[in-house]
């Protein structure tokens, strides 16, 4: 619990020292730099008080933590996982070919190479997980 | 695969919400599996089978699927 209020400040103080954070590379990068830091900053707090507080129901609230374990529930959320991968799938494809249409090729190969790896992928972790079974 | 939770539920008046905080599971798991279109795992079967104080198979009645 500790530790993701640690992390949580952490994003806060990336948050705010984004700006001198940004002076630390070249200065035509300053900008695009203190956005992207700032964002990192955002996601690493949400995310730890995300965690915090998902982590203090699961401690007192009863009713949260059987509908987190519950089997069903579990079930349900990995097929909608495996549906909405297969989606992406099929979006990631479709701006693969808009890229080719509108000539940009390196964003095409980068798109292509993403849709090979996912069936590597899928392969590998299959077969991690079915020697642990 | 048929089963009795909702019979055996009702005969010690128990709610749907009850029955499921007693075995750790939602209410919807607890209407899915009476509705019959949720199979529990092995581990639920044991626990509501000992919460009913039955056998797994007076609970649950296995049926073979039609071919």
């Amino acid at each position: 619990m500790r530790k993701y209020i640690a992390i949580g400040i952490t994003g806060i103080i990336i948050m705010f020292g984004s700006r001198y954070l940004a002076r630390l590379f070249p200065d035509n990068w300053y900008e695009n730099t203190q956005m992207l830091i700032l964002a990192l900053g955002s996601m690493i707090t949400g995310a730890s008080f995300m965690s915090y507080d998902h982590e203090r129901k699961m401690k007192k609230n009863v009713k949260y933590r059987y509908e987190v374990n519950d089997e069903r529930n579990i079930m349900i959320r990995e097929k909608s996982a495996y549906m909405v991968n297969c989606i992406n799938m099929l979006l990631i494809a479709g701006i693969g070919i808009v890229f080719l249409m509108l000539d940009f090729q390196i964003a095409a190969l980068v798109i292509i190479g993403l849709l090979i790896i996912q069936p590597i992928l899928v392969i590998v972790s299959s077969s991690r997980i079915s020697k642990k079974l | 695969m048929k089963n009795r939770v909702e019979e055996l539920r009702k005969k010690q008046n128990e709610k749907q919400e009850e029955l499921a905080i007693i075995v750790g599971v939602s209410r919807q798991t607890i209407i899915s599996i009476e509705k019959g279109k949720y199979n529990p795992s092995i581990n639920l079967a044991f626990k509501l089978a000992k919460h009913f104080k039955r056998n797994i198979e007076e609970i649950f009645i296995y049926e073979e699927e039609s071919k």
